[in-house]
């Protein structure tokens, strides 16, 4: 599902990732442990598509990150360890907005938003603003908003 | 603990001198020494300057007609204003809702420490500006009149009174203003009205005061008995300068009450107004079936989302929208006024007329700006955009988009009603229909490129983004220079080509111009987003 090649990332001459490779297969759950510094995040945020890379190769389900970013990025959902999320936007206008980019149609996206809704206990604060959101609360609208539940489906 | 406490306080007014929030590092010693210098010149050059010629013109005539006390009252007021308006917003921020409030509850300091080393930020705030006011006042007058120890205890104890009656004003109106955000908390349009009617009344206060001021001089005999007699705490007020020793005790008397009151008050509230968190009301949500949009129109809608909800980035960035079918009307109403004065100076520049309101068109589209804030304003947020299956373009796109619905049709409608006021011939009608929104255009595309290329995603004030940046300020100031430019070279020039060929000209510049910068934000842009 996602498999780096020889990754490797410097900002200026501090190497911040030094020709990593690991393999992840679908249905795996992995954790990254690391001192301050390692390049955990680097890796991650490398992994998503957020942030260029100096060598090396990151494929999503087969793609790679480099050659097609976008249908990377349609078959992932980063939640990163600020959660820091559109505050102006109500829980369910997030994930609408959200629904909308992944191009998930109504009657799918209603269904997902009640499931999920119902298991991150969210369904009564759907309609209040993220800033009131509690620090707890504010990552599950990013779970939620997980197009489709991870796994390796073309789109 | 107060020494530490206001240490800390202290570090925290005058942090913006030492330390450069944008490139977050400490500011060298020749950029501190810069700041000070800009702020000592505005502060004491510019608008002391101002009042200490206002003081000049007041105090001769109303010492003369024997009323130095209303002089006193006059400049008073206005230095309460100044010092009101100056601290009351650093009340709201650093007294009731500072940053580091639940912080410093959590210590084991008690709170009335706390509340007094804030009050003490407050003080010389509204301290220093008054002092603008009242120290010019207190020098003319004390070099107006022959000198005594009684005048210049007098003009003492007023700048300190002064002060400290500014200092509970402002802790009141401090006060109401923490209450009311925290109601208006989610409502920025709300805001954005109530600014507008302040705003208003502001501007409508100021003429009328200065009318009045002119008058009371112009009728000192008449106004000066009526007011000490009808408004006998004014006359005091005014007389504590002159060091009338029983409006110096009374006033104290009413200063020190007051202040007691305040203490007393802020000393219950403190607490609760403290760590009050502005919760509003639950919304109940109801599940229904949203239709699903294009991956673009869900981009725009987040932009016009985030710019509804700051009442901060309306008012700075898109009051054009509500100004420009303004001055659509005013066109139609007071437009054939303004042409036969504008015939009667530039009457012998063909065209002048037609090139000036294309002009002022031009300079009203580009007062709009929300482009220039936009990708900073992302924030924290910025990774959601670019972890979206979507092309960085797209995102800036909707950003663009945003300026442009915001001011292109409302231009055109002001355009529209220039064209059918002024009927000039057709070349100079279409050109005016067309480069004011070819600026627009050019304006939103060079706002969103300066904010690209000079992003501040590490603001912790979103107004950092919105009036203090680098794009902000090119936005403004470059769109006088393009008019500037547009009617200076016109007027200087009178080419021998006409004014409709000019403006085509320009339009036809401009638009080269927003084309270039088109490819470069298509190319390029894309990819520094990205690298944000």
């Amino acid at each position: 599902m996602l498999r780096i090649e020889h990754l490797t990332k410097t900002f200026g001459e501090k190497v911040a990732v030094d020709d990593l490779s690991l393999h992840i297969a679908p249905g795996e759950i992995y954790g990254f442990i690391g001192h301050n510094g390692a390049g955990k995040t680097t890796t991650l945020r490398s992994a998503v598509g957020i942030q260029s890379f100096d060598s090396g190769e990151i494929y999503i389900c087969g793609t790679s990150i480099k050659a097609d970013p976008l249908a990377c990025k349609r078959q992932i959902a980063y939640i990163p360890d600020n959660p820091d999320l559109y505050e102006f936007m109500s829980g369910i206008k997030y994930l609408n907005f959200i629904a909308d980019v992944f191009g998930v149609p109504s009657d799918l996206r209603a269904a997902r938003i009640a499931d999920y809704a119902a298991r991150f206990e969210l369904t009564d604060d759907l309609a209040q603003p993220i800033s009131a959101y509690s620090h707890g609360m504010k990552p599950n609208p990013s779970s939620g908003s997980t197009p489709r539940p991870p796994s390796c489906s073309r789109a | 603990m107060v020494k530490t406490l206001l240490k800390k306080q202290f570090a925290e007014i005058f942090r913006s001198y030492f330390y450069d929030t944008k490139k977050n590092k400490a500011r060298s010693k020749a950029g501190t020494i810069a700041c000070i210098a800009l702020f000592v010149l505005i502060m004491a050059g510019f608008l002391g300057g101002t009042f200490g010629a206002m003081a000049f013109s007041l105090c001769s005539p109303l010492v003369a007609a024997g009323a130095g006390w209303l002089y006193f009252a006059i400049m008073g007021v206005i230095a309460i204003l100044l010092g009101i308006f100056g601290s009351v917003f650093s009340t709201y921020s650093g007294l009731y809702l500072a940053k580091d409030n639940d912080l410093l509850l959590s210590m084991p300091i008690p709170t009335d420490k706390i509340m007094f080393a804030r009050l003490l930020g407050v003080y010389l705030m509204g301290l220093m500006y008054a002092a603008v006011v009242i120290v010019p006042a207190v020098v003319v007058y004390l070099l107006t009149v022959p000198f005594s120890a009684a005048a210049l205890i007098g003009c003492i104890v007023f700048i300190l009174l002064l002060s400290v009656f500014v200092l509970t004003l402002s802790c009141l109106l401090g006060w109401v203003v923490a209450k009311l955000s925290l109601k208006l908390k989610n409502k920025s349009m709300v805001t954005v009205l109530i600014s507008l009617v302040f705003i208003g009344l502001y501007y409508f206060g100021y003429f009328k005061a200065m009318d009045l001021i002119r008058d009371l001089i112009a009728n000192v005999a008449v106004y000066g008995p009526t007011i000490r007699e009808k408004a006998y705490g004014v006359y005091l007020f005014g007389s504590v300068g002159l060091g009338d020793p029983i409006a110096i005790a009374v006033c104290t008397a009413v200063v020190a009450a007051f202040f007691g009151l305040m203490w007393y008050l802020l000393g219950r509230s403190f607490l609760a107004v403290a760590t009050a968190t502005g919760a509003s009301e639950k919304v109940k949500y109801t599940a229904r079936r949203e239709k699903q949009r294009s991956a673009a129109t869900a981009l725009l809608k987040k932009e016009f989302g985030r710019l509804t909800s700051s009442a901060n980035y309306m008012l700075n960035c898109a009051m054009s929208t509500l100004l420009i079918p303004i001055l659509a009307v005013l066109i139609l109403i007071k437009g054939p006024v303004l042409v036969d004065t504008l015939n009667a100076v530039f009457g012998g520049t063909g065209g002048a007329v037609t090139v000036l309101f294309v002009t002022a068109l031009c300079t009203a589209s580009a007062m709009n700006d929300t482009a220039a804030a936009a990708v900073s304003l992302e924030g924290s947020n910025v990774w959601i955009a670019q972890s979206l299956p979507v092309e960085a373009w797209q995102v800036l796109r909707a950003k663009l988009r945003v300026q442009m619905i915001l001011t292109m049709p409302a231009l055109l409608l002001a355009s529209v009603c220039a064209a059918v006021m002024l009927k000039a011939p057709v070349g100079e009608t279409l050109a005016l229909l067309a480069l004011p929104q070819i600026t627009a255009l050019f304006f939103a595309l060079l706002d969103l490129t300066l904010d690209l290329r000079h992003a501040n995603l590490g603001w912790t004030n979103e107004l950092a983004p919105i009036k203090q940046s680098m794009p902000v300020a090119v936005a403004v100031f470059g769109s006088f220079g393009y008019s500037i430019v547009l009617a200076g070279l016109y007027l200087l020039l009178t080419p021998p080509f006409g004014a409709a060929a000019y403006l085509w000209i320009f339009a036809s510049v401009t638009a080269a111009a927003a084309l270039l910068l088109y490819l470069w934000l298509r190319r390029k842009g894309g990819k520094l987003f990205m690298e944000l």
